[in-house]
């Protein structure tokens, strides 16, 4: 028997069982191709009232441009 | 780029269909492509969503003109199916890198198969009607000659989603090595060399 031949047979009915199962490859929990997640936007128990944001340093200008 | 014919089952009206299998597409068919699967997936994700479908499928963030243009300058090449006018499937395989794990060619190059889909509209996770089948077992089939052409004798290997592995191990006759826990977690099914001659 051929390799064509045993491939053909080996493939016989493959595609029948596609249309019964996912047939999807590959890495999609890579950190670069994460799958879309809901989140919360602000943990239930962090103590912090709703809606409060952190506060952020305050740039300090003397109004002259800095000298490099 | 080259082509050739093939054929998909359109499963409407139960006909074979003529289809062509280009075996390595530019980023440019990859960005068409996207083009045409994007608002099919997100017709679905908004379906799921609006219906309180509690899981996504979980490759529904896939962008293939992001990863075509993520991976131009490594050794990947993207085959395509096309039928009807439009890409059916897609699969991008890498060449060099990756051995087999199967003994008794442990260690032998393999083909490797880093990402493979079906267009949104041939699969059952997007929509209860697909339109053609054949898509994926051409696809691997593809990825077995191309394993003979470069002389790795139809070994072909491939991490897939775990409920993908009955279609890998069943219709494709690829051994399922179990988890890897030094990729996800995900199984790792190699398709073995032949010991026929071509």
């Amino acid at each position: 028997m051929s390799a064509m031949q045993e491939m053909n047979e080996r493939f016989e009915g493959a595609a029948e069982i596609e249309t019964q199962t996912p047939i999807t490859v590959g890495a999609w929990r890579r950190e670069s191709d994460e799958p879309v997640r809901l989140k919360l936007i602000e943990p239930l128990d962090s103590g912090e009232p709703k809606g409060s944001r952190p506060q952020l340093p305050v740039a300090q200008h003397s109004g002259s441009p800095p000298s490099f | 780029m080259s082509s050739q014919a093939t054929a998909l089952v359109d499963l409407v009206t139960g006909r074979t269909v003529s289809a062509v299998l280009h075996d390595d597409l530019d980023e440019l068919r990859l960005i068409d492509g996207e083009i045409e699967w994007s608002p099919i997936r997100l017709r679905s994700l908004r379906q799921m969503i609006a219906s309180g479908q509690a899981t996504l499928p979980q490759h529904i963030h896939w962008n293939w003109a992001v990863k075509a243009v993520q991976n131009r300058l490594l050794a990947y090449r993207t085959l395509g199916i096309e039928a009807a006018g439009t890409m059916q499937g897609l699969m991008m395989v890498i060449l060099t890198g990756h051995l087999a794990r199967l003994e008794p060619d442990r260690n032998k190059p393999v083909v490797y198969v880093e990402f493979l889909e079906t267009a949104p509209w041939n699969s059952r996770e997007f929509t209860e009607m697909p339109t053609f089948k054949g898509v994926g077992t051409r696809l691997i089939e593809a990825a077995v000659r191309l394993s003979y052409d470069e002389g790795y004798s139809g070994r072909v290997g491939l991490h897939s989603l775990p409920q993908a592995s009955r279609f890998y191990v069943e219709g494709c006759g690829m051994t399922n090595l179990g988890s890897d826990p030094d990729y996800h977690d995900l199984p790792y099914l190699e398709s073995p060399a032949s010991r026929s001659k071509r």
